[in-house]
């Protein structure tokens, strides 16, 4: 690198001045020597390996779904190219309109569980994170109390009966309206807050709820798209209090309707049934098309919320 | 998790090779094995009802019937009742029906039966769960699927459910005429402390095959039925062939082994291992002859005939490579033989059979492990209602009815016109009618299966020659009808430690005498205990 000032001073001026005008951000520092040709090629195969194994798995998934059965049958498991694309691993799972309702109650669910436990975890949040409140230190140690014990499925099931919530889409809801943890991290979000900005508003006359409204949660937007993320995930993927609690499977969510197709699509399943089976298309292509259906809805919300999401998860890190 | 899984339970969710499938679904075979009938109580007697003669008999005893076609012409095979909604819990391994008022199947059999069936469901792999919480919480359903074994078994029966001794031991079960239709075995299973608890969902006797790809075998020109382990061996060899990426086996068959050394025995989980012998019980674990077949499991495996990637795949995995030729056989429960058809249905040439076990030199009998002989069985929750009673086992029996029975049509195929055609005689489901028929009725009772595979002779034939040969093998399992509370609370983790020494065995990781003491330390712990349980219930 000494030799090559000299003979390279002008391109590299030259690029500089190409370079400079364009963004502030992003520039080579001058103490900084050119990459070399390898250096670069190196780094990029790197990178593209490390993008490659997170797409492949993807791609192997989406186009499995959607090859045809003698291609499956030929490659013994997952697919990488499909010459004859076909829908019927859809059509087989679509068919009949149980995942399409399905999924309505599943959105329906994740939509008003997250919002319900939105408020019910920023109140909480927000009076644990102000000391003088009103039993502050019973209620702080009995939502943490619960991080540290579970009660149990029996338990669970005993009190989501005895307030006669079974087979009612609130037993979904309510018994895990508030996660101790998701308010762990907003209370700590919230006491970051200056307390300055609190008394201000208090000067100027401002109640609490006004203090909440008008001062906290829009200093909060990060966690709060965070901690709403962490409970819309919950609510959409949950299958376990739903097969417990709801009777009829015609209200079952999504991802409990979805189980049916991928745990029970063993070979041994359905005895006696083959005839009726023979023009479904082959499990794996059935298991993809399921996969892709239940994924699909978070992918398309994710792009949303990750420029929060960095923001919110870094709260934690650093203050502890 | 509930306190009240049983071994069974984590053994199904443990499964690493073949049979575990099997043994989550079903209730018997293993040492702890749903008990009996060996004392004062008469099960209920067995009277056969046919409604089409097969066209392949059902012998000798144990083997299923073959129908070529559907017979037409059907008539009924019992009587619709009247009656109160009958409200049900069960489990399916199969996807979700559409609801009653989008089940035009589902109406029409409610129609038929006379009773209204209301249905709660939920995935097998999850009924435990289920069931554990709906006991706990009260309320039961009419009547309740029980699957597998939980500790203090007789206690919660008696607890929570019907003794249904007086309406089906001996001919009281003649009034419910597709009831007597079940086998004695299944109904063995159905019976603790000597009072029979419910309805048996048989399963076929033939259990775990050694699935076969006959085409490729004959395409190699090699027997489809090797007849020693020299065989057996040579045959595994001419069909690898590494570079082409082909192998004989997906999985390690070692149940073969096993009964090639003249035991038997489902592993993992160790189903049907116990052996009796003038009122002896002895563990197969324990024997020399087991011994033997772990150096001969060890042979093979070093030998290569096996997929390299054989552990740790799931067996959708194992059955896609045998439907691809990478391999030339799997390992399964028998019920899954007819799915094999319709998903090999763009193979070219496919024929699926079914090989014995040979006996290792060749010589003297040979010995099969047999299947379960239920999937569940159905109970009622405690009433002392007779009327009641009464009216539920006519329903279960109209779920009983008998292949060829137009209410078998109306069971499995649904509506004409609506929810199946006709190709010939046969019954073709359509598109609509497929996913209704996923209504999990066949869960609470059904009638003994039979071979039935629409416009294939050569897989009806392929079936019953397999159970022809094999029935007469099986070594009838001597816990069949004894409950072991050692067995059914206390077993499940010993039994995964040695499960999980013998892959270790098997894969090479560790000798072969590493057996001997995982073993001693399962008999020390539990082993000898459940022996002493059964011994005194078979001396009873």
């Amino acid at each position: 690198m000494t030799s090559r000032p000299a003979a390279a001073a002008a391109p590299v001026a030259r690029r500089a001045a190409r370079t400079r005008p364009r963004s502030g951000r992003g520039e080579r520092p001058v103490w900084m020597g050119e990459p070399s040709k390898l250096g670069v090629g190196a780094r990029g195969l790197v990178l593209g390996l490390g993008c490659l194994a997170v797409l492949v798995p993807f791609w192997a998934v989406l186009v499995t779904s959607i090859a045809s059965p003698e291609e499956v049958n030929k490659a013994g498991g997952f697919v990488l190219w499909s010459n004859e694309p076909t829908l019927d691993a859809y059509r087989a799972v679509l068919s009949g309109g149980i995942v399409t309702r399905a999924l309505l109650v599943s959105a329906g669910i994740t939509v008003v569980g997250t919002a319900l436990s939105l408020v019910a975890t920023i109140a909480l949040a927000y009076a644990l994170s102000r000391p003088g409140s009103l039993l502050h230190k019973p209620v702080l140690l009995m939502t943490l109390f619960t991080l540290l014990f579970n009660p149990g499925i029996i338990p669970m099931y005993l009190t989501v009966k005895q307030l006669g919530l079974l087979d009612s889409y609130w037993a979904l809801i309510l018994p895990v309206l508030v996660n101790a943890f998701n308010v762990i991290v907003m209370r700590a979000f919230f006491q970051e807050i200056p307390r300055e900005l609190r008394e201000s508003a208090h000067i100027d006359g401002a109640g609490e709820l006004r203090i909440l409204l008008r001062i906290v949660l829009p200093l909060s937007k990060a966690v709060v798209s965070v901690i709403g993320l962490f409970y819309a995930v919950a609510y959409w993927n949950a299958f376990f209090s739903a097969m417990l609690y709801l009777q009829s499977p015609e209200k079952w969510p999504l991802q409990l309707v979805l189980r049916t197709y991928v745990v029970n699509n063993t070979p041994i399943g359905a005895d006696q049934l083959s005839s009726s089976l023979e023009n479904l298309p082959p499990q794996i292509s059935v298991q993809m098309a399921i996969l892709v259906i239940s994924v699909l809805p978070i992918l398309l919300i994710y792009p949303f919320i990750q420029k929060h999401f960095a923001k919110g998860l870094m709260v934690g890190a650093v203050k502890g | 998790m509930a306190p009240t899984f049983s071994r069974r339970h984590v053994l199904a969710l443990g499964a690493a090779a073949g049979l575990a499938p099997l043994l989550g679904a079903c209730g018997d075979g293993g040492p702890s094995a749903p008990n009996g009938s060996s004392g004062p109580v008469k099960p209920p007697t067995y009277k056969p009802v046919t409604v089409a003669e097969p066209d392949l008999a059902a012998k000798p005893a144990g083997v299923s019937p073959g129908y070529f076609t559907y017979p037409s012409g059907a008539g009924a095979a019992a009587q619709p009742v009247q009656g109160a909604p009958v409200t049900a819990l069960t489990y399916t391994y199969d996807p979700i029906a559409p609801a009653l008022d989008a089940n035009p199947y589902w109406q029409n059999l409610n129609r038929q039966i006379g009773t209204e069936l209301k249905i709660t469901y939920v995935a097998s792999a999850d009924y435990k769960s289920k069931v554990a919480t709906t006991i706990a919480g009260g309320d039961l359903p009419d009547i309740v699927a029980i699957q597998g074994v939980f500790q203090q078994m007789p206690a919660m029966l008696k607890a929570t459910f019907t003794d249904l001794t007086e309406y089906l031991s001996g001919d009281a079960v003649l009034a419910y005429p597709n009831l007597a239709a079940l086998p004695t075995d299944a109904w063995r299973a159905t019976i603790y402390d000597q009072r029979i608890w419910g309805v048996p969902v048989p399963r076929a006797r033939i259990g775990t095959v050694l699935y076969t790809r006959a085409d490729l075998l004959a395409k190699a020109g090699l027997s489809l039925q090797p007849e020693s382990w020299d065989e057996f061996k040579e045959m595994a060899r001419a069909l690898t062939d590494e570079r082409a990426g082909r192998w004989a086996f997906g999985q390690i068959p070692f149940t073969t082994i096993l009964e090639m050394n003249g035991i038997t025995g489902n592993w993992p989980g160790g189903a049907g291992v116990w052996q009796a012998e003038g009122g002896v019980f002895t563990h197969s674990g324990t024997t020399p002859q087991f011994m033997q077949a772990l150096a001969d499991t060890v042979e093979l495996v070093k030998s290569g005939v096996i997929h390299p990637d054989h552990a740790g795949v799931p067996n959708t995995k194992r059955n896609a490579w045998m439907l691809a030729g990478t391999t030339a056989f799997t390992i399964g429960g028998y019920a899954g033989w007819g799915k094999f058809y319709g998903q090999a249905k763009d193979v070219p040439g496919f024929r699926l059979t079914g090989m014995l076990s040979p006996t290792r030199d060749g010589k003297g009998q040979r010995v099969r492990t047999p299947g379960p002989t239920l999937s569940s069985f159905t109970a009622i929750a405690k009433t002392g209602d007779a009327d009641r009673i009464k009216q539920i086992l006519k329903v279960l029996d109209w779920l009983c009815s008998p292949f060829g029975s137009s209410e078998y049509l109306a069971l499995r195929y649904g509506v004409e016109g609506e929810t199946f055609t006709r190709d010939g005689s046969d019954p073709v489901l359509t598109e609509a009618g497929r996913s209704q028929v996923f209504l999990p009725v066949r869960y609470i009772a059904e009638a003994s299966p039979v071979i039935y595979e629409p416009g294939n002779r050569q897989a009806v034939k392929d079936q019953h020659d397999h159970q022809v040969a094999g029935v007469p093998l099986a070594v009838a399992d001597p816990t069949l009808g004894l409950y072991s509370e050692t067995a059914a609370s206390k077993a499940a983790s010993e039994q995964q430690e040695l499960d999980a020494v013998l892959l270790e065995i098997q894969l090479g990781n560790k000798p072969v005498s590493a057996w001997q003491p995982a073993i001693k330390k399962f008999m020390d712990r539990v082993g000898n205990k459940i022996k002493a349980e059964y011994e005194e219930q078979a001396g009873d």
